[in-house]
């Protein structure tokens, strides 16, 4: 980690005038402004992704921020794929076998290994090799700039079409029975590679929420690392105001919306209010690339290898924890013609949007802008696998309750 | 039985010259509250005690013209735009543009401070 720079006075600037007084600077963060200064925003790069952070009362931002940067830190150098030093590479690099790992590397392997328990191997973290063989073999920033990645285009030709014939580079998916943790000790058959996309993230966002909430002391929290939001505490009002969108509402050429609301199929952003819990959101409008002149995305369908493909271009999802709404936004998009069904036997609130842009809402989505999503059921499953997390978002639920 | 000196003139120009200092004093009187009350106007615009509604108030003031009410106990703020987007990996990026009714805050640009060091890399 890096040291720390001297604290920079904002006092005095637009917005954060009221609330806060110093903010750490070391990391890159930008404040955003939010039109009050009732909470304080922030924003910075990690984990390949953007990272926000928003607090009330807004002086709690500096603790909020350096909680955060303590988790990203220590989920990059366990478990990305993109680093070539972090303990999942060395994994790898090893070619498998059975190594002893950190706590924090067997809890986001654990929590990957339970959604895909969970899912019955919708999602399945034994899909490196084939997203690799895809062309994700790096930071998604390198492949749009070198492979020309795709933004939405919601014409049919334009959809992924594996089923049509192999998409070059296709690995097997050994699947997840194939891995073994018992503790902290990992055991990887030769050849599998790991890849915690569909839960990582979740669980960073989990664990930077209670981190940050815990070292302001009180208030609320929100993180968002890639989309995929957590909170934490009490929240301003009736919830945190939340937009879920996909890359079909934003501007040709950026990924950086501003207000959403310009889709031209009727499935525009929807602002929510979320109070409690987490929303995740996976879209195949996302990480699109070329790979020998096809359209691939990012989420795949373990039980083919191939980029996922159904009648549903984004879905989100409410949950108790952000890992379990990763972990089932991506479940749904691979479920594909079941996944309404498979979302409502298990509670969950979730809007999900066709490839034509129509919304379907299950479990008391809110159908109005500006809704509340509904308090996501607690489902045993997931949320067990979370050491070290769970016992804080329990005793938080309970004080909402 | 001990009488006063008879004389009317004396007496006349005793009762004239109390109403002048009666007079005079009013007048002073009258002065020195109107220089109070300006100098305490002045005074209290200088150290920013106006009449005008506190910034709490003015919020309360912008929720109720929106229609929103502050349930008993709960906190009440005036964040009226997405402090987030979640839209799948890679659209996460929402600059919230929509100030709050109240005018209390929010006249800055979206992004007020950068303090990414150019060098500075991630992953």
């Amino acid at each position: 980690m890096s040291t720390l720079a001297p604290p920079v006075s904002i006092t005095g600037l637009p917005c954060l005038s009221a609330g806060v007084s110093h903010v750490a600077v070391d990391r890159g963060w930008i404040l955003v402004s939010i039109g009050t200064d009732t909470a304080a925003v922030a924003e910075r790069n990690a984990l390949g992704t953007n990272v926000r952070v928003a607090v009330w009362p807004a002086h709690h931002l500096a603790a909020a921020l350096g909680a955060v940067d303590a988790e990203l830190d220590r989920l990059d150098r366990t478990a990305s794929r993109f680093r070539d030093d972090s303990e999942i590479s060395r994994v790898h690099q090893a070619g498998g076998g059975s190594h002893q790992v950190s706590q924090g590397l067997a809890e986001a392997v654990g929590v990957a290994l339970a959604a895909a328990r969970w899912t019955g191997g919708l999602v399945d973290p034994t899909v490196g090799a084939a997203i690799i063989g895809l062309g994700y073999d790096r930071d998604f920033a390198a492949i749009r700039t070198e492979s020309g990645a795709r933004g939405w285009e919601p014409t049919p030709e334009r959809e992924p079409v594996p089923g049509k014939g192999p998409v070059p580079g296709k690995e097997p998916v050994p699947g997840w029975e194939s891995v073994s943790l018992e503790g902290i000790r990992l055991t990887v058959p030769a050849g599998v590679r790991l890849d915690l996309g569909a839960t990582a993230k979740g669980l960073g966002s989990d664990r930077a929420a209670v981190a940050a909430w815990r070292a302001a002391g009180g208030g609320g929290v929100l993180v968002s690392l890639g989309g995929d939001i957590a909170v934490a505490g009490e929240p301003p009002g009736s919830g945190w105001p939340i937009m879920v969108a996909d890359s079909s509402i934003l501007p040709s050429g950026t990924e950086t919306g501003t207000e959403a609301g310009a889709g031209a199929d009727g499935a525009a952003g929807q602002l929510v209010r979320l109070a409690a819990g987490a929303v995740a959101t996976s879209s195949v409008t996302s990480r699109r690339w070329r790979q020998h002149g096809r359209v691939v995305h990012h989420i795949v369908d373990p039980r083919t290898g191939h980029p996922a493909r159904g009648p549903w271009r984004t879905v989100s999802v409410a949950a108790a924890s952000c890992a379990q709404a990763n972990a089932a936004a991506t479940a749904a998009i691979v479920a594909g013609g079941s996944a309404e069904a498979w979302l409502s036997a298990r509670g969950l609130p979730a809007r999900l949007v066709t490839h034509g842009g129509v919304v379907r809402r299950v479990n008391g989505w809110p159908a109005a802008e500006g809704g509340r999503v509904p308090a996501p059921p607690r489902l045993s499953e997931l949320i067990g696998a979370r050491s070290g997390v769970t016992g804080e978002m329990d005793g938080q639920e309970g004080r909402r309750a | 039985m001990n009488q006063e000196p008879q004389d009317p003139q004396g007496a006349a120009e005793r009762r004239h010259g109390l109403r002048r200092v009666r007079h005079m004093s009013n007048w002073t009187a009258a002065g020195l509250i109107a220089a109070t009350a300006v100098t305490t106007v002045y005074l209290a615009r200088g150290s920013g005690m106006t009449s005008t509604p506190s910034a709490a108030a003015r919020a309360s003031a912008a929720s109720a013209a929106n229609g929103a009410s502050a349930a008993p106990g709960t906190h009440k703020s005036c964040i009226t735009v997405p402090v987030a987007t979640s839209g799948g990996s890679g659209v996460t990026r929402q600059a919230p543009v929509t100030k709050c009714s109240s005018g209390a805050a929010g006249s800055g640009p979206v992004v007020i401070y950068v303090t990414r060091p150019p060098n500075a890399e991630d992953n």
